[in-house]
């Protein structure tokens, strides 16, 4: 593959360099504080390319030089006036002597070489590291469903994806002191948005993830970095996946819920055909009856209207006053019970029994725990499913029920 | 007419009381002269261990079916405040269950339960129809507040709430007549909707004649060394047990040096000390009180029938059981002349004032000192005793259900009750319950009110679900599920289920549709839901859901679901050394826990009476902790291959296999090669038979199972192998088929089985048998088949085929014509009549 090919490529997927300056701050605090400690500090960038991040670092008064073997990209380094280098990274990290980096960086370099050149890449980084030294690699991430299986192989030099599992255990493996694996690149909206679809879990999760390993070092050194370390960034596949089951959740109670109102409008509407018909019998009656009867039907029918008439009316007024009613005695009840007058009463009648009242209770107690122990009815309660997957469909059912039913009462009451 | 009888009173504490005493006995009796009506009896499925107690009560009287558990969202116990939404939500779902059941008549049998305990009782809170109906046993804290309510503010409302329940009831069902007058006076009751029907004793309580060692025995355990006077029952204020100390001390002393006051039963130890004060103060001797502490009815009746007179000296009782009971046994009773125990006695004689010591010390006075007295309290008493009798009380109960009954033809409402019941619900779920919480309650309304429609039979599929083994039990479980599934209609679903070690029961609607062609029905496999009636069949091995589903078959059998499993064989049990090494667990442990399970269940489905009779022993030789009885039923399995689910294929070499077998006097071996297939001993006999000349062939057809390793070397190298001796292994149903065509006699050697399917394939293919004589082998072929003695010696082989081989060829050897045949599906309706389906 030509060289020009390449950059043309990575001209229309890797992005303007603004946009990746901007990405690549993430690793900026890290650098820093690095810088704190040690002045003149040198960091190596394998596989620089454009030399975006050398670019950042400069900005930043920090001393650091890149390597690449790619000829074409570097031109741009050497015209901007960076300590490039036109070689192997491998070899050229070799060539660093011991302890004399304060870091190595590799962005999306690993993913393009063999996995035991990448082994000596990760030793050869730990010998040339000072102590607290830092190794970034950052790769695409086969987390990400669309990356693992259409994005990583747009790039024909790419071998396989690896997984961050693999490269956080590589530094650890290798005697770095501490490892951080940190998803990148994500869309941020989806971190707090609650309502995921299908084609997010599949292309949401961070495409990008860098691990970065930290040398041994003392106490102290190492303790300036535990904030950095300590944080948490970017979308794992999983809060994806647990967003979209919960939503495809609650679109089923809802369905529930649907067709428990449909039931119940069903059953209202049987209810009225069956009174139409019963109605529709009785007129049929009326008009088989022979015609010199028919003042007597008649005066029946008519009669039987007037009691289904004051009955309706009798039973309305019923249901009237218990609704009022109930509520207020039930109110009322709790009223009583909340009171402190009853609290009072028995304080007051344990005073005036004296030392009576009080070995009654002890009476009592003693006379309870003597008896056998009541069957555990906890132990019953706790074979009940809690959760809505483990319910069959009538208690689904009557589940949507429910929730209908309380959800209706609260927006009556407010 | 459909009584409902809330038998809650025998599930709480209230169980080792009274109340449930009377619970159980006049429930009995009310089903046993049920007549043309209908019972059934409800359930608190909080308090799980009492259900299985209870359904053994009843399990010659009434069928199962008729015994329904209910499910709430605990906990409920009224005592703490936090349930009370929960209690409200209960009540509702109680009697929203009850209604379902859709009775004439509601029968509590204890109103004042759920204080301490979660029982829930409630009237007219859901259903506005059904009349209910109460046992009234008495009223003794709304009359003595003071002693019995004051105290207990949070007690005292639960009571009173309670007691409007009772106002509101449309019947109660009084112990006594002075209980009755109580309801009338202070409930306010017409008289018409209250009844007296008295109570009863159980039959163990009569007299008896004990031996001097058996009367030495007792006086023994109980310290007694004196004639004795005897009081049983509580200690609580009302018993008046410090005047009956303070009357005992007035005795003269020659009465009190003959005599020993004995209090019978469970006294709480404060009670007792107190007690003890009274009789020092008394001027009593610490030998003039016994206390016996707990003692079984059995102990009780004994004392009874021994003590010279029984004192009952109680201000206040619903009934006083105690008197009753003494009396039934032959005991001279006095008692107070106040409450119902003048009716109870039925002998002004026998009473006197308990407010007054002087009256009770005369009164003990005359009985110790006059024993024609003594005689004519007996007499009276064991008479007044047969006037009680639970059949009596359980006639005027149900005449009193009939005089209430409303009109029957009142229309049902259309609405399903637990629509109504979530709208009933929604008023007194709190706003902010918990997601699980409202899962919970959803779950356990759905228990009371399943919507399955037919009856289910729910057959656990676990293992073939999975993985399709192969082995015999797979095949016996293809075939009998075949032929299962075509079992539903319009009264009967049959479902396939499956659980795994993790998660519960499931329908295997997915595998369903994969195994039946023509399968219509829902593709999800949701949880299974089930009803009262169902039945749950075990006909797939599989030892570790079995393990973990163990609490499960027994929550179904308290609902009203009949559980029973087949069991293939007890090989692992009864030949350890058969399977040593076979598996990674030890077999003979895993399969004695399975077993262990499935006699918990309702029955053992065996699949041969040889195996039935080897349950039997087992199932005695182990303790099960079970109550109602275990059901050990046996079925043959089907013959008819192509009904299985065959396997096809027939290699190349076939044909001239087949051809020298048939050709030859072939002897043929079926079965997996490991060593209680009798493989090792045949070979032997062969290779006899073989050096001295007879020209035999033996053809074993069988894969390679578990510890053969020395045999196959051997039969890989055989010098005769391909002329003599062949080993087809792993070779097609189809292929089996034809080498069962060709061959002239199966040889069935194997030491233990379940069934062996073998000799039934030879059957049908008229192949004559050699059989070990095993009990199954017998069984199955009876007198078609010829039998060596079960020994490991090659010997007896040889000399049964030599004695077989001139009967073949004369035509005298038993022919296998006479073994009866099933298909697979004559087995499943076999299997079928045993579930009661």
């Amino acid at each position: 593959m030509s060289d020009e090919f390449y950059r043309a490529f990575e001209d229309r997927h890797r992005g303007s360099r603004e946009l990746i300056k901007e990405r690549i701050c993430v690793y900026l605090p890290f650098i820093l504080l690095l810088k704190e400690i040690y002045p003149n500090g040198l960091v190596l960038d394998s596989g620089c390319g454009r030399g975006e991040w050398l670019e950042l670092l400069k900005e930043n008064d920090i001393h650091a030089s890149g390597v690449d073997l790619d000829e074409e990209m570097l031109s741009a380094c050497i015209d901007a006036g960076f300590d490039v280098i036109n070689g192997d990274a491998i070899d050229t990290l070799k060539k660093q002597a011991d302890e004399s980096l304060i870091c190595v960086s590799a962005f999306h370099m690993v993913e393009h070489i063999p996995f035991d050149v990448l082994q000596v890449f990760v030793a050869e980084a730990l010998r040339a590291l000072k102590p607290g030294g830092l190794l970034i690699m950052e790769t695409p991430n086969p987390e990400n469903i669309k990356v693992a299986t259409e994005n990583f192989y747009l790039d024909p030099t790419h071998i396989k994806p690896i997984p961050s599992g693999l490269l956080s255990f590589l530094p650890e493996f290798y005697g770095f002191e501490r490892t951080k694996a940190l998803r990148l690149q994500e869309n941020k909206a989806l971190i707090t948005q609650e309502k995921i679809s299908l084609a997010d879990v599949i292309d949401g999760a961070s495409p990008d993830y860098a691990v970065i390993a930290q040398k041994k070092a003392g106490v102290d050194l190492l303790k300036k970095f535990d904030d950095v370390f300590s944080q948490e960034l970017g979308l794992p596949l999983t809060s994806l996946v647990n967003k979209f089951d919960s939503r495809l959740l609650k679109i089923e109670v809802k369905a529930g819920q649907a067709e428990a109102k449909a039931g119940q409008a069903e059953a209202k509407a049987g209810q009225a055909e069956a009174k139409a018909e019963q109605l529709h019998t009785e007129l049929q009656d009326v008009y088989a009856s022979r015609s010199w009867r028919i003042t007597a039907p008649l005066r029946w029918f008519i009669h039987q209207v007037k009691l289904l008439r004051q009955h309706g009316l009798f039973s309305r007024i019923k249901a009237l006053v218990k609704k009022i009613t109930c509520p207020f005695i039930r109110r009322a009840i709790a009223f009583i019970v909340s009171r402190p007058e009853l609290r009072f009463r028995l304080v007051s009648l344990v005073r005036r029994l004296g030392l009576y009242g009080f070995l009654k209770s002890t009476y009592l107690h003693i006379s309870r725990s003597d008896q056998p122990m009541p069957p555990s009815s906890t132990q019953a309660s706790e074979a009940i499913p809690d959760k809505l997957q483990s319910l069959p469909s009538t208690a689904l059912r009557i589940y949507a029920e429910l929730k209908t039913a309380v959800e209706q009462r609260e927006k009556e009451s407010g | 007419m459909r009584i409902v009888i809330d038998m809650q009173g025998a599930q709480t504490e209230s169980r080792f009381r009274g109340i449930g005493r009377y619970t159980l006995s006049l429930t009995k009796a009310i089903v046993r002269n049920r007549g043309e009506h209908e019972i059934i009896l409800v359930l608190n499925g909080y308090f799980p261990d009492t259900i299985e107690s209870i359904r053994c009560e009843f399990n010659d009287l009434l069928p199962q079916e008729n015994i329904r558990t209910w499910y709430a969202l605990g906990l409920v116990r009224e005592c703490e405040p936090e349930n009370t939404w929960r209690r409200e939500a209960a009540e509702l779902i109680r009697e929203a269950f009850i209604a379902s059941l859709q009775p004439d008549v509601v029968h509590i049998t204890s109103m004042f339960e759920g204080f301490e305990d979660d029982a829930v009782s409630s009237i007219r809170v859901f259903d506005q129809k059904v009349p209910v109906s109460v046992s009234l046993y008495d009223l003794i804290p709304l009359l003595n507040p003071e002693h019995y309510l004051k105290p207990h503010p949070a007690f005292e409302q639960t009571y009173r709430r309670k007691v409007n329940y009772l106002r509101q009831s449309s019947l109660l069902l009084a112990i006594s007549g002075y209980a009755r007058q109580e309801g009338i006076d202070h409930l306010g009751r017409h008289t018409a909707s209250i009844v007296n029907i008295s109570t009863a004793v159980e039959e163990i309580f009569q007299p008896l004649i004990l031996s001097p060692l058996e009367k030495q025995a007792l006086w023994d355990e109980f310290g007694l060394t004196r004639p004795f006077v005897l009081y049983t029952g509580g200690a609580d204020e009302r018993k008046n047990l410090p005047r009956l100390i303070r009357a005992y001390a007035q005795l003269s002393p020659e009465l009190r040096e003959a005599h020993q006051l004995v209090f019978a039963g469970k006294i709480p130890e404060y009670s007792i000390r107190q007690l003890q004060q009274v009789a020092k103060s008394a001027g009593l001797c610490s030998g003039d009180l016994i206390f016996t502490g707990y003692i079984t009815d059995d102990k009780l009746v004994k004392l009874y029938n021994l003590c010279k007179v029984y004192l009952f000296p109680s201000w206040h009782e619903g009934f006083g059981l105690p008197a009753l009971e003494a009396m039934s046994c032959g005991a001279a009773v006095i008692g107070a002349n106040t409450s119902s125990l003048p009716e109870v006695i039925g002998n002004e004689d026998a009473l006197f004032d308990p407010f007054s010591e002087e009256a009770i010390a005369l009164k003990v006075t005359k009985v110790l000192t006059n024993e024609n007295f003594r005689q004519s309290l007996i007499e009276s008493g064991f008479n007044q005793a047969k006037q009680f009798s639970w059949d009596r009380s359980a006639k005027i109960a149900i005449s009193a259900f009939e005089n209430i009954i409303n009109d029957k033809n009142s229309p049902q409402d259309r609405l399903p009750v637990t629509h109504t019941l979530s709208n009933q619900l929604a008023k007194v779920i709190p706003a902010d319950i918990s997601e699980q919480n409202l899962v919970k309650l959803a779950f356990a309304i759905g228990l009371n009110h399943p919507q399955t429609g037919k009856k289910q039979l729910l057959i656990d599929v676990s293992q073939l679900v999975q993985t399709d083994a192969k082995t015999g039990v797979q095949r016996v479980v293809r075939g009998l599920l075949k032929e299962l599934l075509a079992c539903s209609n319009n009264r009967l679903q049959v479902e396939p289920v499956y659980a795994t070690t993790d998660e519960g029961y499931r329908y295997a609607r997915h595998f369903n549709s994969k195994f039946m062609d023509d399968y219509h029905g829902p593709l999800t496999d949701e949880p299974i839901e089930y009803q009262n009636g169902d039945v749950f069949l075990g006909l797939d091995l599989q030892h570790h859901v079995v393990s973990a589903q163990q609490d499960f078959y027994q929550q179904l059998r308290r609902d009203g679901v009949q559980v029973q499993f087949v069991v293939y064989d007890l090989l692992p049990i009864l030949m350890p050394q058969a399977f040593a090494g076979a598996f990674p667990e030890d077999a003979a442990e895993m399969h004695s826990r399975w077993l262990a399970i499935v006699a918990e269940s309702d029955g053992a489905l065996c699949i041969s009476k040889a195996v039935a009779d080897e349950v039997g022993t087992w199932v005695n030789e182990h303790e099960v902790e079970r109550l109602r009885p275990f059901n050990i039923s046996w079925f043959h399995l089907g013959a008819d291959v192509e009904n299985s689910g065959p396997t096809r294929g027939i290699p190349d070499s076939a044909d001239k296999v087949l051809k020298t077998i048939e050709e030859n006097a072939s002897f043929l071996m079926v079965g997996t090669i490991e060593p209680r297939k009798g493989h090792a001993q045949t070979l032997s006999a062969f290779e006899q038979l073989w050096s001295e000349g007879v020209d035999v062939t033996l053809v074993i057809v069988g894969q390679q199972g578990w510890v053969a390793e020395e045999l196959i070397d051997k039969l890989r190298h055989h010098p005769v192998l391909g002329k003599h001796l062949f080993w087809l292994e792993g070779i097609s149903d189809e292929y089996l088929e034809k080498v069962y065509a060709a061959s002239t006699c199966l040889i069935a050697a194997s030491e233990g089985e379940g069934f062996g399917l073998p000799l039934i394939e030879a059957a049908q293919h008229k192949l004559p048998i050699i059989a070990r004589d095993i009990p199954v082998f017998r069984e199955i072929a009876g007198e078609h088949a010829f039998y060596f003695d079960n020994s490991v010696s090659h010997i007896v082989l040889v000399k049964a085929i030599k004695n077989w081989l001139p009967a073949f060829q004369s035509n005298n050897h038993p022919k296998p014509g006479g073994i009866p045949l099933l298909t697979w599906e004559r087995s499943c309706s076999q299997l079928l009549t045993h579930l009661g389906v």
